[in-house]
């Protein structure tokens, strides 16, 4: 076998074998071979030289959602300081910040690594628009004549409910509408940066982060 | 890419015919808001149309009818529908959005934007909450 011939004679064996003019294809593979191998045995006896050794740790590049994932999880963690100041917003604010946690953890899942806010919820299937509304409740205003753009949900907001129903004296009532405010601009914010991310990404990439683009221009919609 | 705007259209179609439906049941501001939401998605039906010539594509048209999700006898179904076909349509152009680049996908994520804009308003005068969703 010609390998085994290589290994007991080594480069030496081919050189002499080439040398001598008999089988020439397989002296010159050998002879090939040998200088290699000896370029390798030389590389590698130069102090300092790491040509043929691989990068110890190649520094990966950071993924570019990480800043849409950084803004989400402010986003929530604003919700949640405008919450613990202002509890009578709760019921109004409490769903949007939900639906950031949401984006968190699909962010995360996209970039591939554990959602960096305790509370969200494990990554699901982005939802097809096709199941149909929960039934709306009794105690909604009359759709026949409302207008959409400025109804309010079922679900009263202590802020602006009548003040036969209202606590006067709710701590804070004052800074409802600064807080209210501020939140609108941070998601108006938010939206162009996700719409910015959106058109600049991928295709398996771009769906989720329209999907959050809408959702943030909705959040908008319902903090008028 | 153009099976995406396809399904689009075809989306668009359904949106305009629903709105005639809603619109009927409806009265006032909210009558108002479905024809401007039917004004609007004819704007898209239109602006494919444009698209999809131009590509040598061809764009089906609307059907005569199309089936409603449940029957639609007053303000609140209505105010429903009006749920039902701008979530139908923000799930299209979603998609549309994933098959596209460039100006198109910027065309696509526009009409996303406006259907969960609008699902959010209706969902709101129907009564539901939340009026927001996660993933619209």
């Amino acid at each position: 076998m010609q390998s085994r011939d290589y290994d007991q004679n080594g480069p030496a064996g081919a050189g002499r074998r080439l040398a001598a003019g008999g089988a020439a294809t397989t002296g010159r593979r050998r002879l090939l071979g040998a200088g290699a191998g000896a370029a390798v045995t030389a590389l590698a006896g130069v102090p300092g030289c790491d040509l043929l050794r691989p990068d110890p740790t190649p520094t990966p590049s950071p993924d570019p959602l990480e800043p849409l994932l950084t803004g989400a999880v402010a986003l929530v963690k604003r919700y949640e300081a405008v919450i613990a100041r202002l509890p009578q917003l709760a019921g109004r604010l409490t769903p949007l910040r939900d639906a950031h946690l949401v984006h968190v953890s699909e962010l995360a899942a996209l970039i591939g690594r554990p959602p960096p806010v305790a509370g969200a919820p494990a990554p699901r299937t982005p939802t097809t628009g096709t199941t149909p509304p929960a039934p709306p409740t009794a105690t909604g205003p009359d759709p026949a004549t409302a207008n959409p753009a400025t109804a309010h949900p079922a679900t009263a907001d202590p802020a602006t409910a009548h003040p036969a129903t209202a606590t006067p004296t709710t701590p804070g009532t004052a800074a409802v509408p600064g807080a209210i405010a501020e939140l609108r601009g941070a998601e108006q914010a938010a939206q162009r940066t996700a719409a910015e991310a959106c058109l600049a990404a991928p295709a398996r990439r771009a769906g989720l982060l329209g999907a959050i683009t809408a959702c943030r221009a909705t959040h908008v919609e319902v903090l008028r | 890419m153009t099976g995406e705007l396809v399904d689009a259209l075809a989306a668009e179609h359904a949106a305009i015919f629903g709105y005639g439906v809603a619109g009927a049941q409806l009265a006032g501001a909210a009558q108002e808001a479905a024809r401007q939401a039917e004004a609007a998605h004819r704007t898209r039906r239109d602006v494919l149309l444009v698209r999809l010539a131009a590509d040598g594509a061809s764009a089906p048209p609307a059907e005569p009818a199309y089936a409603l999700p449940f029957p639609v006898t007053g303000a609140v179904a209505a105010a429903r529908l009006g749920v039902h076909i701008e979530e139908r349509a923000a799930a299209v152009w979603r998609r549309a959005v994933a098959g596209t680049t460039g100006p198109t996908r910027r065309l696509a994520l526009d009409a996303l934007v406006d259907c969960a804009v609008r699902a959010t308003r209706w969902r709101k005068l129907a009564g539901v909450s939340p009026a927001t969703v996660a993933l619209p």
